[in-house]
């Protein structure tokens, strides 16, 4: 029987189990790697750099680089057909006793449109009126509104406007039984314009990456010529809801 | 300059710092002269 070991230990083809095992030279490299604090120090700096690189890739857009880089706004150029559409058409004259607020040369997305206006003294009803701008046919007319006791009116049109098309509003109050208008002949008219749906979609995609982040929200409203929704976006980052007291 | 306001705008909400909330207020006003 001893002689039958003897023999199997010294056949060439049989493994010899009681030999020391050859250490695995890969496992053993990983694991003098690991043990290095110098390259675990790295690991866990580039990892972090990672995950930075990764958020700012994630919040950084392009309108934040800009309003960043310029210090100055980057509006639609909409926005500016606007305001030197909205001119006053002759002469100036005693204004009416009551402001449209908004909208007022800004874009505006589709969808129910809420006017708002300051309130006037004496004030019997007010009646809101949408002209197309183009054709000057009534788009929208609301009903007789009663005065609010607060200091700003409001209506909400609950049809939508068309996408791309510019219109102007204004607002008739019956005061001591005589109709007066704001903004009446004497003021820039009241204007705005709706987003196309091609402009509207490319701006959801553009939201869908930075959603609830009123900052750069309100810069991809800006750029879109939205005002009033940008004006929002910064108001609520703010934390205090402002008064809109201009026209 | 440009790095360290990138920075607290990633890092820190605005509105929690002074120079967030100067930043937002003359976004705002920035805005209004855009009407006017």
């Amino acid at each position: 029987m001893t002689g039958a070991v003897g023999n199997a230990s010294a056949d060439p083809f049989q493994r010899d189990l009681t030999a020391p095992r050859p250490s695995d030279p890969v496992r053993s490299s990983w694991l003098l790697w690991l043990m290095q604090p110098f390259a675990i120090g790295v690991a866990v700096t580039a990892t972090a750099l990672l995950i930075l690189a990764a958020l700012a890739g994630f919040r950084v857009s392009s309108p934040l680089q800009f309003a960043l880089r310029n210090e100055s706004l980057q509006a639609s150029p909409a926005v500016a057909a606007l305001k030197s559409a909205s001119q006053v058409w002759r002469g100036s004259g005693k204004a009416a006793p009551m402001r449209v607020i908004r909208p007022m040369r800004t874009l505006i997305q589709s969808g129910p449109t809420t006017f708002q206006w300051t309130t006037a003294g004496r004030t019997t009803s007010y009646t809101v009126h949408v002209v197309d701008d183009q054709t000057q046919e009534e788009a929208a007319t609301s009903l007789q509104i009663s005065p609010a006791s607060s200091a700003v009116c409001a209506w909400t049109d609950p049809v939508s406007l068309t996408p791309g098309k510019r219109y102007r509003w204004y607002v008739t109050a019956i005061i001591n039984e005589q109709e007066i208008d704001a903004p009446g002949i004497e003021e820039p008219r009241a204007k705005f314009s709706v987003l196309s749906e091609s402009e509207l979609t490319h701006l959801d995609e553009l939201k869908k990456t930075n959603r609830g982040d009123h900052l750069v929200n309100g810069l991809l409203n800006l750029r879109a010529g939205l005002l009033d929704d940008a004006k929002d976006d910064f108001q609520s980052l703010i934390g205090r809801a402002e008064p809109d007291s201009r026209g | 300059m440009m790095l360290k306001m990138i920075f607290r705008v990633l890092l820190v909400e605005p509105s929690q710092t002074l120079e967030g909330k100067a930043f937002l207020r003359r976004l705002i006003e920035d805005i209004e002269k855009l009407r006017e």
